[in-house]
């Protein structure tokens, strides 16, 4: 998977916990989900279970600890799908 | 220092499952989950958790600056009363204490770091709703909400000509802010 298809999965995951529908539709590596996407904590819970079925990845606690924006997600998805192909 | 966090319980209700396959695993500890399974009102210890864990992130994020979303790393115990609960969440080796306000409608944690102690921290819960800062300054003249040269929340009064540093929350109807006297 390409970084382009993680994101893209990525924001359809997203979707369903934010209300700042045009910070959304312009998602970059820069965008932050507490303060731009103003996503409720206790929905970044969801957002990292939804990430682990969809991906079949297991997120461990340190990793959950940084996803706090769209660029540290995309790097731990990208890394979990590599050790679980190694 | 101190930090606050309300979870309106209605809101809760329809935005979070913790019901969920593993939802309780990634944020409680299997002592806290035990909490949860023994009592007969989970749901309000889940949140009265929750709030007590995000109060006192509050204030280690406030000491350090450095964010990170680890509620693991924050480890919970509590007195349950009728309408309130005091209780202590230990965070790397510290102690902070909590004092948390329970209704049907919501709750909200109070979390403070020595010095700072219950006596000397005080809280205001208002409506939420867009402009509160306005708002607030409407509705207690003699208050000022404004913000630090950091963009962390402070209140000046305006009888001691002083700024005290604040904790603002805000989840669904309910808006708190907690500072320091």
């Amino acid at each position: 998977m390409n970084k382009n298809d993680i994101l893209a999965g990525l924001k359809e995951i997203i979707t369903p916990y934010t209300e700042e529908k045009t910070a959304l539709e312009h998602i970059t590596e820069d965008t932050d989900f507490i303060t731009d996407l103003k996503i409720n904590s206790a929905n970044l819970v969801d957002i990292v279970l939804d990430i682990e079925e969809k991906f079949d990845i297991a997120i461990d606690n340190d990793s959950m600890a940084k996803m706090l924006n769209v660029k540290a997600t995309l790097e731990i998805i990208a890394q979990k799908q590599a050790e679980n192909a190694g | 220092m101190l930090g606050n966090d309300v979870v309106d319980l209605k809101l809760a209700k329809i935005q979070s499952n913790w019901q969920r396959k593993n939802y309780l695993s990634k944020v409680f500890l299997p002592a806290e989950q035990q909490f949860i399974r023994d009592s007969n009102q989970p749901d309000c210890v889940v949140w009265l958790m929750w709030s007590m864990k995000e109060s006192v992130y509050k204030i280690v994020n406030r000491n350090t600056g450095h964010r990170s979303f680890n509620p693991l790393a924050f480890q919970c115990s509590f007195n349950l009363f009728a309408a309130h609960a005091i209780g202590s969440v230990n965070y790397s080796g510290e102690t902070f204490s909590t004092y948390s306000d329970i209704t049907q409608a919501s709750i909200h944690t109070l979390g403070y770091q020595s010095p700072a102690s219950f006596e000397n921290c005080k809280i205001i819960q208002t409506e939420n709703h867009a402009g509160y800062a306005s708002n607030f300054d409407k509705m207690y003249p003699a208050l000022s909400l404004q913000k630090d040269k950091s963009g962390l929340p402070e209140i000046y009064m305006e009888s001691t000509r002083s700024t005290h540093i604040a904790s603002v929350s805000h989840h669904g109807r309910f808006l708190d802010l907690a500072y320091l006297l």
